[in-house]
């Protein structure tokens, strides 16, 4: 039996239509524009990210979203009012973008610029840490031995 | 019936407990087979490679088998109030877990001489008992740590590795903790901070639960699978076991179990059978291994399969600084732990006690919504930015891990309705908070809340205990437990079914209790303790006996 290797695009992953990306990537910048340190969500390429990770549900919950957000997709009042009525669908859709937001390179690079050691994939490079762990100066700490257990220890 | 064979043991799961007593018989000399229905995974196989790690965790590489759908996983139902945490493949939950290493204490062994309440009896057998095995499973599996802590028995004899390398977090806390006076060690993890043969010492990269590629992590597979496969196991992953057969007298025989890849059935006879598929998988297929003798499923005679689920309380906790805490550096969740509160106080109106345990957690994408408790997420729109920075780098994860009374109707049953991709009926789990517990994670609570004052917190986010509280099952306890009697567990306190000669049960589900720590250190300590008198009686009946 072979691994599945779940984690790689590919094992999942759709196409999605010209349409729905673009209108993706509009309700994405209204979640987070860009700034002069960070690069908007649609420049963060967060569209590309979900597509190669959704299943078909996933896309359907993406219609949906767009759907209610209505014909001006760059409007704040629409996503407040997604927020307000189908929190749950917001909370999904926020989440996703967050999670497709924060895995770019180009806010990793924007992360380092901003002075976060953070470099993204955990592995192979890790993270140097204080050699000195931190040591108890107290010496408090107490068990029973099992001689001494009685009756909710009288 | 494609396949037909006999071996002179088969061990069902290929997680701590399974390889553990495959790695110890195999040595021995013993023809074994072990049976695991997840797949081998391999370094290149964990996300720790990629930026999405996060998004991964939350789908793929979930905890939580329901989540995950992957084909060789069972289905686990419940009432909503837990989520079951298992992972299905060689290695077991060792894939995922964050290696706590705890032992269980003399007074967590004889919960019903202190008190007796619900479900709660003394072990058949005491720390005394493990206290060798504990030692020997530490040097196999390699352990960091600081020698010395008084909240446990002498351990000198277990060898300490240099501590994890930590983030910022670790001191912060310390700082706050002596200030209080109160107990607090550094964490016992099964993590490597100095080679041992391929293994490689932790890099601190911050995300145990994803699997360590680097062998750092002490998972069952790591440690023991090359050197039983050395020695001749017999490992077959994508094996789905459907039942453990027993003769005419009762005796198990045996098992039947499907080849996922190929849909075969195979059929394989032995001595003994050893059962070690996890708190949760291991009474469901003894409730699925119905036989004349045992209409109820195997262990079963006296209705005890399954009850008395325990998978300790646990209420997660995010603390907020307005300074850098480098919570994504260092092993997850390891960091400082607190027992200052583990006993039973006869002054307070409940028994038992809790661990308080502070670590790293995660990265940029869950700072921002929110962190572990996901109850302050940064806004979206202009001052989304702002409020990251508010965020990332400026939490620690904080969990309050109460020891939980074993209840009967905290039980494990066959679903009725819903199926594996085999066919194979769901487990369904019910479990209900009990007010014990509950009154265990508010005493606690209330102690995290100074604990945060005196590290200088400017906010503490404790995990809603309303009607939404769903914990964390990470720990899969007590469902086949040991007992002094039939009439009160499964087995014996050699692991050793009560009524099936020929069947051992040994995994989460042989605790008795599930103390205030994480249990796999105890769980691979009785898959030790198992093996070792399962090799000194060899070729002898295996039959449970009472003292």
């Amino acid at each position: 039996m072979e691994f599945p290797h779940p984690s790689r695009p590919g094992y999942y992953g759709l196409e999605f239509s010209n349409e729905l990306s673009s209108a993706i990537a509009l309700a994405a910048d209204v979640l987070i524009p860009g700034n002069e340190h960070y690069p908007s969500a649609s420049s963060a390429r967060v569209v590309n990210f979900i597509e190669e990770r959704s299943s078909d549900q996933d896309r359907e919950n993406l219609k949906r979203v767009i759907e209610l957000l209505g014909p001006d997709l760059s409007s704040e009042e629409a996503m407040h009012a997604l927020e307000m009525e189908h929190a749950e669908l917001f909370i999904w859709f926020r989440d996703f973008i967050y999670h497709a937001y924060y895995a770019s390179n180009l806010v990793l690079d924007a992360l380092s610029k901003r002075g976060y050691a953070y470099h993204g994939a955990p592995q192979p490079l890790g993270y140097r840490t204080e050699v000195n762990q931190a040591q108890p100066r107290t010496t408090r700490g107490f068990h029973f031995s099992s001689a001494e257990v009685t009756k909710n220890h009288g | 019936m494609a396949n037909s064979e006999e071996v002179d043991v088969i061990v069902v799961g290929a997680g701590m407990a399974g390889l553990k007593i495959s790695q110890v018989l195999t040595n021995a000399g013993a023809r074994v087979v072990c049976l695991e229905q997840g797949p081998t995974v391999a370094a290149v196989d964990h996300p720790t490679f990629t930026s999405d790690w996060e998004f991964s965790i939350g789908r793929e590489w979930a905890f939580n088998p329901n989540i995950r759908g992957l084909e060789y996983d069972f289905p686990v139902e419940t009432n909503g109030t837990f989520q079951p945490y298992l992972y299905n493949a060689v290695g077991g939950s060792t894939n995922h877990y964050s290696a706590f290493w705890h032992r269980l204490k003399p007074v967590d062994f004889l919960k019903g001489t202190e008190h007796g309440l619900e479900g709660a009896i003394d072990w058949p057998i005491t720390y005394e008992d493990l206290a060798q095995y504990y030692d020997l499973t530490d040097n196999e599996i390699g352990i960091s740590g600081l020698k010395g802590d008084r909240a446990y028995p002498d351990r000198s004899d277990a060898h300490r590795m240099p501590l994890v390398g930590h983030g910022k977090y670790a001191a912060i806390i310390a700082e706050g903790l002596e200030k209080l006076n109160v107990h607090w060690w550094p964490a016992d993890n099964a993590i490597l901070t100095q080679r041992v043969g391929d293994r490689l010492p932790c890099n601190s990269c911050g995300m145990c639960n994803l699997g360590c590629p680097r062998g750092s992590l002490g998972t069952a597979q790591d440690v023991y699978l090359s050197s039983a496969l050395a020695r001749g196991l017999d490992l077959r992953p994508g094996s789905r076991v459907s039942s453990v057969t027993t003769d005419t007298q009762g005796r198990a025989s045996g098992v039947i179990y499907t080849d996922i890849d190929t849909g075969t059935e195979h059929k394989i006879t032995a001595q003994v059978v050893v059962v070690s598929a996890n708190g949760i998988g291991t009474p469901r297929l003894l409730l699925m291994s119905e036989g004349s003798k045992h209409p109820q499923g195997l262990g079963n005679n006296n209705d005890q399969v399954g009850r008395y689920f325990m998978t300790h309380g646990y209420r997660l906790a995010d603390m907020w600084f307005d300074h850098s805490t480098e919570h994504y550096k260092g092993p997850f969740g390891a960091g400082p732990y607190v027992q200052e509160w583990y006993d039973t106080d006869p002054n307070h109106d409940f028994v038992n006690g809790v661990t308080i345990t502070f670590g790293g957690a995660w990265g940029p994408a869950v700072s921002a919504l929110g962190a572990t408790t996901r109850t302050r997420p940064a806004a979206w729109g202009s001052k989304h930015h702002n409020e990251f920075e508010e965020r990332f780098d400026r939490h620690i994860f904080c969990a309050i891990q109460a020891d939980d009374l074993p209840v009967a109707t905290n039980r494990v049953t066959l679903d009725p309705i819903v199926k594996d991709a085999g066919g194979l009926p769901a487990a369904n789990v019910h479990y209900d908070l009990h007010e014990n517990t509950r009154k265990l994670l508010e005493f606690g609570s209330d102690r995290l809340q100074e604990i945060a004052n005196a590290a200088g917190a400017i906010g503490l986010d404790l995990q809603p205990m309303d009607e939404r509280f769903s914990q964390p099952g990470w720990h899969l306890m007590g469902t086949a437990r040991m007992s002094a009697d039939p009439e009160n567990g499964v087995t014996d306190k050699w692991n050793r079914v009560w009524d099936t000669p020929g069947l051992v049960v040994c995994d989460g589900s042989s605790m008795t209790s599930g103390g205030a720590g994480n249990p796999t250190s105890t769980i691979v300590t009785l898959a030790a303790r198992c093996a070792d008198n399962l090799v000194k009686n060899m070729g002898q009946p295996v039959e449970a006996a009472g003292e």
